[in-house]
C-alpha cells in the first residue's frame, strides 16, 4: 500500500505497520485496499480510543469463542446457549451451513428446536467431505438422543442439496423422520421477476389447499 | 476481447478475496476457463444472477479479458437447470472434477463439451450411471489424445478374443501367458473387444478397473475425490 507512505515519510519502521495494519484488514468481506486503507487512517488517525477497544474485543472474542461440542455453533462455553435452553424442543434438529444461517432462523422467531451447523457444504472438489463437515459427529449425535425429526436447512444450491441427500441417507438408516425445508417465492415477490430455477422449485414443492 | 453469449456450464467456483468469486467455466468455444466475477457485478444484480450460476444449468456467459484474466460480464440461462436426484449428483460433480484435473485452460474442446451435456443428460435418465460414467471417461481420454487402444496390442497385432493381457497407461496392452497373473490385472481379450464394440455389459468391471488406471496414471500426484461420495453398492 505505497500510497500511505507519505504519512510517515522518515520512519520506515512506522511504515510497515501501517501497511500491516492495512492489510490485515483486508480479510474482512467486502473490503479491498482502498476501505482498508480508510479504515486504517481512521482509527490511527482520528479514533485511537475506538481503535483500543475493537483491539481488546477481537482478542477477547478471539479468546473465548470457540465451537459448541455439540451443535458446531459458535459458543462462548462448552456447549451454546441454545443447546444448554431447557426450553428447547430436544426432539426436533435443524441442519444449517453456517452459523449465519442460525442466526437468520432464530430472527425468524418461528423455530424452537436445536440445530446442527456443518460450517459448510459437501464439496468433494474442495477436499470438503462428510468428517470436514462434522457429520460423524452428527451420526452419533441422532443415535444417542431422542430425536424424532431432523430438518435439512441446507441451501437451495447443488452443493446444499448434495449435502441434504448425504444426511437423508446417514439418518434415513435411524428409522428418523426427515423434511427438508421448502424453497420459493419470496413473500412480496412477483412470479414475472422470479428466476426460473425457484420458479421450477416452487412449483414442485407446491401445498395441496383443497381436496 | 470481448466474448458474447458464450455456452457454459460452471464446473466450481471458489471464493476470491473481497467477496468476489472465481468462476471455473466449461465453455463451448473456449474450453475450460476461469473468470473473475467481482463483488460489485453480484450486488448490483441484486444477487439473483449470480444464483443462476450453479453448476449442471446451462448458460450463456458474456466476458472480458485476456487469457489470464478474464471478467464476467453477463450470465443469461440458455435452459433449465438439470435437477439430479440423490446420489447420483455426485456422479455429474465426479464429470466436473475429470474436466477440471485433465482439461488444460483455453484450450478448445467443443465435442467434448457437446459430450459433456449429453452425458449429463443421461446421466439424469439412464437406469444405470456406469455406462454414462465409463463412455464419458473414454471420449475424454481420446479427446484429450489419451486414447486407449482397444483394438491392437503393444505389438501392433490385433487383440486376440482368446489370450490374456497385461495393461500398463504407457504401453497399452501386452499379451501375457494366461493365468500367471491373478484375475485382478488380467484382461480377457474377448472384454477388450467388447469394450471396443462399446458393448460394456458383462464387462464394466473390466472396464472400470482399466479407466481407473489409466486416468489416475493422466491425473499424475491430484486425487479424484467426489468418487468417495459415490453410491456404496
Ligand atoms: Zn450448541
Amino acid at each position: 500500500m505505497a500510497a500511505a507512505s507519505f504519512l510517515f515519510k522518515n520512519k520506515v519502521s512506522d511504515i510497515s505497520a501501517f501497511d500491516s495494519l492495512v492489510s490485515a484488514f483486508c480479510c474482512l468481506p467486502g473490503v479491498g485496499a482502498k476501505t482498508a486503507q480508510r479504515m486504517a487512517l481512521h482509527l490511527i488517525e482520528r479514533d485511537r480510543q475506538g481503535a483500543s477497544v475493537l483491539s481488546e474485543a477481537l482478542q477477547n472474542a478471539l479468546k473465548k469463542i470457540g465451537k459448541c461440542k455439540l451443535c458446531r455453533n459458535l459458543s462462548e462455553g462448552e456447549h451454546c446457549e441454545i443447546c444448554v435452553d431447557p426450553r428447547r424442543d430436544k426432539s426436533l434438529i435443524c441442519v444449517v451451513e453456517n452459523p449465519a444461517d442460525v442466526f437468520a432462523i432464530e430472527q425468524s422467531g418461528t423455530y424452537r428446536g436445536l440445530y446442527f451447523v456443518l460450517m459448510g457444504y459437501l464439496s468433494p472438489l474442495d477436499g470438503i467431505g462428510p468428517d470436514e463437515i462434522g457429520l460423524g459427529d452428527f451420526k452419533n449425535r441422532i443415535i444417542e438422543e431422542e430425536i424424532k425429526e431432523v430438518i435439512l436447512a441446507t441451501n437451495p444450491t447443488v452443493e446444499g442439496e448434495a449435502t441434504a441427500f448425504y444426511i437423508t441417507k446417514l439418518v434415513g438408516l435411524q428409522g428418523i423422520q426427515i423434511s427438508r425445508i421448502a424453497h420459493g417465492v419470496p413473500i412480496g415477490g412477483e412470479l414475472e421477476y422470479v428466476d426460473s430455477n425457484t420458479l421450477a422449485h416452487a412449483l414442485s414443492g407446491r401445498r395441496l389447499i383443497t381436496k | 476481447m470481448r466474448i458474447a453469449l458464450q455456452p457454459a456450464f460452471l464446473l466450481h467456483r471458489k471464493p476470491y478475496r473481497d467477496s468476489s468469486r472465481i468462476y471455473d467455466f466449461f465453455t463451448l468455444e473456449h474450453g475450460v476457463i476461469s473468470v473473475i466475477a467481482k463483488s460489485v457485478w453480484r450486488k448490483e444484480k441484486g444477487g439473483s444472477l449470480a444464483n443462476l450460476i450453479q453448476p449442471f444449468t446451462p448458460l450463456l456467459i458474456s466476458f472480458v479479458g485476456r487469457a489470464s484474466l478474464k471478467t464476467l460480464s453477463k450470465v443469461e440461462l440458455a435452459d433449465n437447470h438439470k435437477n439430479f436426484s440423490g446420489e447420483r449428483v455426485f456422479c455429474a460433480l465426479y464429470l466436473n472434477e475429470l474436466l477440471l484435473k485433465l482439461v488444460g485452460r483455453n484450450i478448445p474442446h467443443p465435442e467434448l463439451f457437446g459430450y459433456y451435456s449429453k452425458s449429463l443428460d443421461a446421466l439424469k435418465s439412464a437406469s444405470s450411471v456406469e455406462e454414462p460414467l465409463r463412455s464419458f471417461e473414454l471420449f475424454l481420454l481420446a479427446e484429450l489424445g489419451y486414447e486407449i487402444d482397444l483394438e491392437t496390442d503393444s505389438t501392433g497385432t490385433p487383440i486376440n478374443e482368446c489370450a490374456n493381457y497385461l495393461y500398463e497407461p504407457t504401453h497399452g496392452f501386452t499379451k501375457i501367458q494366461s493365468e500367471i497373473v491373478n484375475e485382478g490385472g488380467r484382461y480377457l481379450g474377448r472384454d477388450i473387444l467388447a469394450m471396443a464394440k462399446g458393448e460394456f455389459n458383462g464387462v464394466s468391471a473390466a472396464l472400470k478397473r482399466l479407466l481407473r488406471v489409466t486416468l489416475s496414471y493422466h491425473l499424475g500426484e491430484k486425487e479424484l475425490q467426489s468418487r468417495s461420495l459415490f453410491p456404496s453398492k
